[in-house]
């Protein structure tokens, strides 16, 4: 049955796709090239390349290639790009021409409005769900302790939720953290976050384009159910040495880049690194209670244009987290014993990624990628305990050592081959796919009691599970159109996953479409089914570096997904579009730590996990104005979330932690004039639902069921002015911020305090009303 | 203008949101009865009653007028009797007060019900059912001795101070308990137990299960004591178990019971197969799952099982077939 629907499948598919390739075979000329800006020599994502005298036009993929077929004869040629002056030039081209549009930054006037405008591109795009973000937004608005951040900036978009306060982890459409296919230039990673999540790992000052689809997955991508967040970096400036670096309250970064070779070969350094520790000691003398911590990231590249045709880069990413806390305790003396007590805990998390890159337009309208990575991610927390007891009348000294540790450590190899296929300009085929050897190895609770003589008196639950796995992923799609009314995405990605010498095969059909009802307005509809062989098990408790990334495994079976969506964009003038969209997704096999389950009694997380189902559903409404002195945007999400799990709550439905109800964003982007600019940020969520007893009888704490109590609702308003002002050797810009400007006592986690008269429940806030401030400078 | 109108906003927002913060507003809920009636065939249906604290009251109101509590069988009246509330706390949370019902009157098969009423407070009721006893069809045993695998010194018997056959040394004796029994194609939730006449006192016994059922709900091997109040009945110190992986097939378990030497005179060991309903099968497993975490900080939340309406509570009725086994050298 399931051979006979996907064989209809196949078959309209491949109906639609030889719709209108009567044009491929008829008398065209191609256009094909690059487009990049004309000051630094990088390629733009997404540019749009448009011949208005046959009212038909292609946007630039990933690696800035184009490639346009029209009849033989006179063409009209618009190439515009977001924040660039548009490029038009009218000719007739005699045979198919390769070229490379360079376009200016348009400094201080009005974005050029003609096809390409970010309105009129969401509004005839297939692609639903797509949040794009230019890089100097991300740079105004206002942020927790100065430190801008990609990933922040995305929560303030609907359908995209932040867990706890401070945190950079995305909630994307009722999904989880581990269900995010974070790519840095097409390559996944696991954990994104700096300083517990305050922080996310991407230094804003390399990323050259970010976007996050939320449903209508295209088949190119796969892996995860909930999100794709495709984020590229800066290649590294082709025509001179630039550089910036900023000084913040918790950091410093510096970035620089430059030609080895003019127009030939780049390169591109970023490092950023914390001081908490170093602030910290002139004072631990007196106060040990900051722990020792620093995070810092690195990032090198170099790129090299071959030909006009090829480039390779070779990219380098490093980042590391690393904490430790010493606290030593003398209890009380009594008559016979004296007691000591030292306990130290060290933590971190650190991620390293060497990926080579390499491009190649093989014909006018065939484009390849191919590239290679290793990734090795590690994350561990480990306590020490040593507890000395002295007899004071024999002297005698018994000494027992505690240690708990967890570790998760995942090493990936990656290849993958991708082609770009434009048959016509109706047709923008792309297929291609890659491989991926995982090895795993989820390590957890190790703990060893010593005595007296370093006797081992205990040596329980240590548990190195090594898994190796291989992924692979084939897909192809065809993004086409049919008249100018409608357009559509159809693909179909096939993925496998061997484990423990079996295969978890899975086909997966995504199909998007839109029809442009009018002008000004189109209605989209999408449908995706995801598969991810990755879970994160996270316990209730707060700890991010007791997660852990665990395979599936021949117990634990692979996440499925299936996403419905449908909805609207309308263009109401230039510059400001309206989207509203409608959701329903249904998740499989999510996994769970059981009721009660720890570690203290077993030390094999496959006998302590649950596997069940989640569903989400929601509308999201964005209300966006790109364009004017004033910019911004205003996001409203109206969702739920439940998880249900047999043995979990005795079956019965729940929400899920991050489960809002209502979310709301306003962000404003003022730029008073070329030295001076503003912006402000509102959010407001409904309370996260956590577990918290609500009656007390025989001794026992009872709740109704998992997430039963809601948290107070949250509420932010952040502040932001940023001061630029032009020198000699560049610029140097004064950002000035309030985070959490009116004080706001958001709850972090909810704790039980005993008082005689009336039990009190008290809420613990973590971040109260916080200035920063920030120097930054480019040269 | 716009530059007006975006001030105009930032005061707005300013002046709305400017609000004192919001103090958490706990769940409306008043201080309810509780009510806990756990009951075995050896003795007879004790039924406590309490009151459950909630986030906002703590629960220390006596009752002065005595707690009504009615006992049904398939919705006709048994028997009604009153529960005084004794003026101490229970249990550390509440007052309480205990009535006892004959459990002669209680049949295999019958549905019950309960019901408990007092004027200051919400009545609660609980159903349950008391499920027909499935009997041993076959008992053997047999003499094991040599070094013990790891999991036998997580076993409850292998500790001298607890066990009357103990102590119990690395090179040790077991008797091994082989019980056979048909399972009928229902649901059922069995409890497992182990008794010897130790003197004149009827008492539990640890012993272990060879590593099924798995999850074995096994609370001897994780040598949870059994509380004071529970000597030769309750739950505690025997196996719980589902027939999720035999419905309806004939199935043998097998069970050992440390001991210090093989014994020089016969022992009558008696072996107790209780049949469970499903309230009560869920009711101890939550229970087990909740003592074994509830002092660990790392543990998961554990969802406490009650089948009384304001979920505080337990009514549930196990039914008990048995065979006793005399072990001898020979």
């Amino acid at each position: 049955m399931k051979i006979k629907i996907l064989y209809r499948y196949i078959l309209i598919v491949l109906s639609l796709i030889s719709l209108n390739y009567i044009e491929v075979f008829s008398q065209n000329i191609t256009i094909s090239g690059f487009v990049e800006d004309s000051q630094t020599g990088e390629r733009l994502i997404n540019a749009n390349i448009y011949n208005s005298n046959t009212s038909k036009g292609t946007v630039s993929n990933t690696y800035g290639f184009f490639s346009l077929s029209f009849p033989v004869g006179n063409i009209n040629l618009t190439v515009s790009y977001v924040g660039y002056e548009a490029f038009q030039k009218e000719m007739t081209p005699a045979k198919d021409t390769m070229i490379i549009f360079a376009l200016k930054p348009a400094f201080e006037i009005e974005e050029v409005i003609v096809f390409g405008s970010k309105a009129e591109r969401i509004l005839k795009s297939s692609q639903m769900s797509l949040v794009t973000l230019p890089a100097k937004n991300i740079k105004t608005l206002p942020v927790l302790l100065g430190e801008t951040d990609a990933l922040k900036t995305m929560q303030l978009f609907p359908g995209i939720q932040s867990g706890t306060e401070g945190s950079s982890a995305l909630y994307v459409r009722g999904g989880g953290p581990d269900q995010n296919l974070i790519l840095i230039d097409g390559v996944p990673v696991y954990n994104p976050n700096h300083l517990f999540g305050f922080v996310s790992m991407f230094n804003t000052d390399v990323i050259k384009d970010i976007s996050i689809i939320k449903g209508g997955f295209p088949a190119r991508y796969g892996g995860r159910l909930s999100s794709v967040v495709d984020i590229r970096l800066k290649e590294g400036n082709t025509r001179e040495m630039k550089g910036n670096g900023s000084v913040g309250l918790i950091s410093t970064k510096l970035m620089m880049e430059g030609p080895l070779v003019k127009d030939k070969i780049s390169f591109l350094f970023s490092g950023r690194r914390s001081y908490i520790d170093v602030l910290k000691k002139p004072v631990e003398k007196f106060d040990n209670a900051v722990p020792d911590y620093f995070f810092h990231d690195l990032m090198g590249k170099i790129s090299y244009k071959l030909s006009g045709k090829s480039n390779i880069s070779l990219n380098y990413y490093s980042n590391r987290d690393k904490g430790k806390e010493d606290e030593e305790v003398k209890a009380d003396t009594d008559d016979d014993y004296s007691y000591k007590r030292k306990e130290t805990s060290d933590y971190g998390w650190n991620t390293d990624i060497l990926a080579l890159h390499g491009n190649y337009i093989v014909s006018k309208n065939l484009f390849l990628h191919g590239g290679i990575s290793y990734q090795k991610y590690k994350a561990f927390s480990n306590n020490n305990q040593v507890e000395i007891k002295t007899d004071l009348v024999t002297d005698s000294v018994e000494i027992t050592k505690y240690f708990e540790g967890y570790r998760t450590s995942i090493k990936d190899v990656t290849a993958g081959i991708d082609f770009d296929f434009i048959p016509s300009s109706n047709h923008a085929i792309k297929f291609g796919m890659n491989y991926i050897l995982h090895g795993y190895d989820p390590d957890v609770n190790a703990f060893t009691v010593y005595s007296q003589d370093s006797i081992i008196i205990g040596n329980t639950g240590i548990n190195r599970q090594q898994i190796s796995a291989r992924e692979t992923g084939l897909y192809i799609e065809d993004d086409f159109s049919i008249g100018d009314v409608i357009k559509s995405n159809i693909g179909l990605r096939f993925s496998g996953f061997f484990v423990d010498d079996q295969w978890y095969l899975s086909l997966e059909p995504r199909i998007s479409a839109r029809v442009l009802v009018s002008p000004k307005w189109s209605m989209k509809v999408a449908y995706s089914k995801m598969s991810q062989h990755v879970h994160l098990l996270s316990s209730a408790r707060i700890g991010l570096t007791t997660d852990l990334w665990v395979p599936t495994t021949s117990r634990i079976k692979p996440q499925t997904s299936e996403q419905y969506a449908i909805g609207i964009v309308i263009a109401l003038n230039e510059a400001v579009n309206v989207s509203l969209e409608g959701y329903y997704k249904l998740m499989n096999n999510l996994l769970a730590y059981k009721e009660g389950a720890s570690y203290m009694n077993e030390n094999n997380w496959e006998n302590l996990v649950e596997e069940g189902k989640g569903r989400s559903f929601g509308v999201e409404l964005l209300v966006e104005k790109t364009k004017g002195k004033t910019t911004g945007w205003l996001g409203y999400t109206l969702s739920r979330s439940e998880r249900q799990f047999e043995n979990i709550s005795f079956g019965k439905v729940f929400p899920f932690r991050y489960d809002r109800t209502h979310d709301i964003s306003l962000v404003i982007i003022h730029r008073f004039s070329g030295k001076t600019d503003a912006a402000l940020t509102w959010v407001y969520g409904t309370g996260n639902a956590v577990t918290f007893w609500t009656e007390k009888f025989f001794g026992i704490d009872y709740f109704e069921h998992r997430n039963n109590i809601r948290m107070p609702s949250y509420h932010r308003l952040d502040l932001s002015l940023n001061r630029h002002k032009k020198k000699k050797w560049g610029e140097q810009t004064w950002s000035f911020g309030i985070y959490n400007t009116y004080n706001r006592i958001n709850p972090f986690y909810l704790k039980y305090e005993y008082d005689p008269i009336r039990p009190r429940i008290i809420k613990v806030g973590l971040f109260p009303i916080l200035p920063s401030v920030t120097y930054s400078l480019k040269f | 203008m716009t530059r007006k109108t975006v001030i105009i906003l930032i005061i707005l927002l300013f002046t709305f949101s400017c609000v004192k913060d919001v103090p958490f507003e706990i769940p409306e809920a008043k201080t309810e009865l509780a009510l806990f009636a756990e009951n075995y065939p050896e003795d007879s249906l004790e039924v406590i009653i309490s009151l459950a604290q909630t986030m906002g009251h703590y629960p220390y109101y006596n009752i002065n007028e005595p707690v009504k509590i009615s006992l049904f069988e398939d919705n006709n009246l048994l028997q009604e009797k009153y529960a005084k509330m004794y003026g101490h706390k229970y249990i550390d949370t509440a007052f309480y007060g205990i009535t006892n019902f004959d459990n002669e009157m209680l049949k295999e098969g019958n549905r019950y019900q309960i019901k408990v009423s007092n004027p200051g407070y919400d009545d609660i009721e609980a159903e349950t059912i008391k499920p027909v006893s499935v009997k041993i069809k076959s008992l053997t045993w047999k003499h094991i001795e040599g070094k013990m695998p790891e999991w036998y010194f997580d076993v409850y018997g292998s500790y001298e101070a607890q066990n009357p056959m103990g102590p119990t040394t690395e090179y040790t004796h077991m008797i091994e308990f082989s019980i056979t029994f048909d399972d009928p194609p229902v649901n059922n939730f069995y409890q497992c137990g182990i008794h010897i006449f130790y003197d004149i006192y009827e008492a539990k016994i640890g012993y272990a299960s060879f590593g099924w059922p798995d999850p074995p709900y096994n609370i001897v091997s994780y040598i949870t004591p059994p509380p004071d109040y529970s000597t030769r009945a309750g739950h505690a110190n025997e196996i719980v178990f589902d027939d999720k992986d035999f419905n309806g097939e004939e199935k043998t378990i097998k069970l050992v019971v440390p001991v210090k030497e093989i014994i020089a005179f016969p022992y009558d060991y008696i072996i107790k197969l209780y049949s469970l309903s499903e309230d009560h099968y869920k009711y101890i497993v939550s229970e087990w799952l909740y003592n074994r975490s509830k002092d660990d900080p790392f543990a998961e939340p554990v969802d406490f099982y009650s089948n009384v309406n304001n979920e505080t509570g337990i009514f549930a009725i196990a039914s008990c077939d048995f065979d006793t086994i005399i072990v001898n050298e020979k």
